[in-house]
């Protein structure tokens, strides 16, 4: 299998630019709280990853209750609101308005170029990749346009968009049509992730692929940060690890071709976390945090990568 | 005839089902036995003979028929497919029968000790146009190779502008006496041995070489044979590769740099049995001029790491697959083995 790994470390700030985040995250809180009005809607789940019923209560969150699995140690929301009330937030709320904004964008308009581009590069080498099974690609639920606007630059035809369980879906997508399907940071929020994986593996063609990036359960941000991670409860309501979504993976009837964490900020989110709460952290990381240098800290971060132990996983998978 | 056609219409797992062909390896030596090895794994065909001169091979494979002269095996009407793993000197002759008697032939590398050597299987496999034919360039098959074919396939980074290659081995404390030491057995030194796996490299990535320059020297192991060679080849298009190919490597490398217009790849190490060319791994990226993704110089890469080394099975998948489906050699064709023989003897023919 393959794995993917980062050679110097993107810093914090490019991706969240400190004059935007005060307000997005004081908006963000608003949104979850306004969502948590309506628990008495909410239902209880399975672990999404690999379906066991078995887990341990992890801890709460602003209101939010997280559960442990026994069986592959995803990390999720139960119970949780479904896709209707998922609208609220991220369609209609002032939280979601705010993520629209100009200033919003504009702020972070040199991290999206730079990571549609990436994200780009890999799609495109995917198409080749994936020529027996045709050439029609679809992005999944897309953050931004932004990805799509650097795939028609390079001359990518035919591309289509398919929403995330919140939005109103009209167009019916042929069965089988797709070689190639995208879904970029959704899978972390969707409310039912085992049924939106099967919709989009009845999309694809065999031997099609789909490319997914989601946040890590088997991240040493969240292991070590834990009930005090880097997270935001609705958005991050699947946290599976490495383990869950192999078999996810596998279940949906993919094989997987790669898994990687290439994320890059694990120790740099331990270090703000850490620092704003004024965390005492296990012996080691408080030793590590204090008393090495960044060329350490850079080293200890290739390494989580290197071992499927970073903040993000990366995975492609080959429909069976 | 009627076989065939039925074959083809045929789902895959019903082919899967049909009986497996009948498979012979000339030249049980150590690639032979990584050739049963895969054949065994497969069900599509069966090993039920083999032959070598040297008799020891045989106690590992009872039950099957073992002779130490290949011609009666090679030439049996029972045998559809022969795979050849001989010493240089001897495949040409092995191909050339088991082709004229009508078997598909996977053999490799290298096809031969001269291009009149590859040019005289050419001559038999056109002759014999129902044969399968291809060669052991299974470097094609590697998956950080896989990948950076797909990455430039894909034009995701533009045209090559160059590739650097090195590949070399430390020879060995027998070196000076085996068999690929010796001009009579094998034909060249250590290009023609492992460097043709990067001569295949480059025109699999870049196509023809119209000129070369080079040079070929014995610098250091007692043998009438070449210990490294360096060579420049440049396409029509003016795309430049620049080889290395040595037995004076003494800590075993395998190094294959591509630049391209907006990206480079580089591929370093190759999996082999005794993991002594280091992990495989891909490194890529873009090209940034201003320092967005690092500093100025140093931009920010992207580094793949493959654990496994599946090179062996998937070459003689696609073998068998273009023999039980009728389709073509895709890689490792006879074209393909004439061009890298044409590479290596018009690198002799200048260096040395
Ligand atoms: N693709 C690769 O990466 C790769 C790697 C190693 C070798 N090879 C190629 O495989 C071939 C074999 O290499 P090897 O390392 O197995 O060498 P080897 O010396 O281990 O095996 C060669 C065998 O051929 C036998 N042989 C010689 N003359 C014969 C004849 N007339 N009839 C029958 N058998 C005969 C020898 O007895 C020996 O057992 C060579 O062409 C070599 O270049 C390819
Ligand atoms: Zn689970």
């Amino acid at each position: 299998m393959k794995r993917t790994t980062i050679i110097g470390i993107t810093n914090e700030s490019f991706v969240h630019p400190d004059g935007v985040k005060e307000e997005l995250v004081t908006r963000r809180k608003a949104a979850e709280q306004a969502l948590l009005s309506a628990s008495r809607t909410f239902v209880h789940v399975d672990c999404p990853a690999c379906g066991s019923s078995r887990c341990v209560a992890a801890f709460e969150r602003d209101g939010y209750s997280f559960q442990s699995c026994l069986d592959c140690e995803s990390l999720y929301m139960s119970p949780r609101p479904d896709a209707a009330k998922l609208a609220d937030y991220y369609d209609r709320s002032d939280y979601a308005a705010f993520l629209r904004s100009d200033a919003y964008r504009d702020a972070t308009a040199d991290f999206r170029r730079d990571q549609a581009r990436k994200r780009a590069d890999k799609l495109i080498v995917l198409q080749q990749k994936t020529q027996d099974a045709g050439a029609a690609l679809a992005l999944y639920a897309p953050k931004s346009e932004m990805l799509a606007e650097v795939l028609t630059q390079d001359g990518v035809t035919g591309i289509d968009t398919l929403e995330a369980p919140w939005r109103t879906r009209e167009k019916l997508h042929a069965v089988g049509g797709y070689a190639l399907i995208s879904a970029f940071d959704i899978f972390e929020r969707v409310p039912d992730v085992g049924a939106e994986l099967a919709r989009l593996a009845g999309m694809l063609a065999v031997g099609g692929r789909i490319i997914l990036s989601v946040r890590s359960g088997s991240g040493y941000d969240l292991l070590t940060l834990w009930q005090h991670a880097d997270i935001c409860p609705v958005e991050h309501m699947n946290l599976m690890t490495v383990e869950g979504i192999s078999k996810l993976m596998e279940g949906a009837g993919f094989e997987v071709s790669e898994l990687s964490t290439p994320g890059q900020l694990d120790l740099q989110i331990v270090e703000r976390v850490r620092a704003g709460k004024s965390l005492k952290l296990d012996r080691f990381t408080e030793y590590f945090l204090s008393r090495r240098d960044s060329f350490a800290h850079e080293e200890f971060q290739h390494f989580l990568q290197k071992s499927l132990l970073s903040s993000h996983m990366l995975v492609v998978g080959v429909k069976k | 005839m009627s076989r065939m056609s039925e074959a083809m219409t045929m789902d895959p797992a019903a082919s899967a089902r049909r009986a497996p062909l009948k498979a012979a390896i000339i030249g049980m030596g150590k690639v032979g036995h990584t050739r049963a090895r895969v054949i065994a794994e497969r069900d599509d065909v069966v090993l039920v003979a083999a032959a070598d001169v040297n008799t020891s091979a045989a106690a590992a494979y009872p039950g099957i028929r073992f002779e130490t002269d290949f011609r009666g095996i090679v030439t049996d009407p029972e045998i559809d497919v022969v795979f050849v793993a001989t010493t240089n000197k001897v495949a040409p002759d092995v191909v050339c029968l088991a082709l004229q008697h009508g078997k598909h032939v996977f053999c490799e590398k290298p096809p031969g000790r001269s291009v009149a050597d590859i040019e005289r299987i050419c001559a038999a496999e056109a002759a014999n146009p129902g044969c399968k034919l291809q060669f052991g360039f299974n470097h094609r098959y590697h998956y950080a190779v896989l990948e950076a074919k797909s990455m430039v396939d894909s034009g995701v980074f533009g045209k090559i502008l160059w590739a650097r290659g090195v590949y070399g081995k430390m020879g060995g404390t027998d070196f000076e006496n085996i068999w690929r030491s010796n001009p009579e057995e094998a034909g060249g030194g250590i290009l023609l041995d492992q460097g043709i796996h990067m001569l295949d490299l480059f025109t699999h990535f870049m196509g023809d070489f119209s000129d070369i320059q080079s040079i070929v020297q014995t610098m250091h192991w007692d043998i009438p044979l070449e210990d490294n060679a360096f060579a420049l080849l440049k396409t029509p298009a003016n795309q430049v590769a620049m080889l290395h190919s040595s037995a004076t490597q003494w800590r075993h490398k395998f190094n294959l740099e591509l630049c391209l217009e907006e990206g480079y790849i580089t591929l370093t190490g190759i999996l082999s049995s005794t993991r002594s060319y280091g992990d495989e791994t891909l490194v890529f990226a873009r090209k940034d001029l201003d320092g967005r993704t690092g500093k100025p110089g140093n931009p920010q890469e992207e580094q793949m790491f493959f654990d496994k080394d599946h090179s062996w099975e998937l070459e003689v998948a696609a073998f068998m697959d273009a023999v039980t489906k009728d389709q073509p050699v895709k890689w490792g064709n006879s074209a393909d083995a004439l061009r890298a023989m044409k590479l290596v003897f018009g690198i002799y023919g200048v260096g040395r």
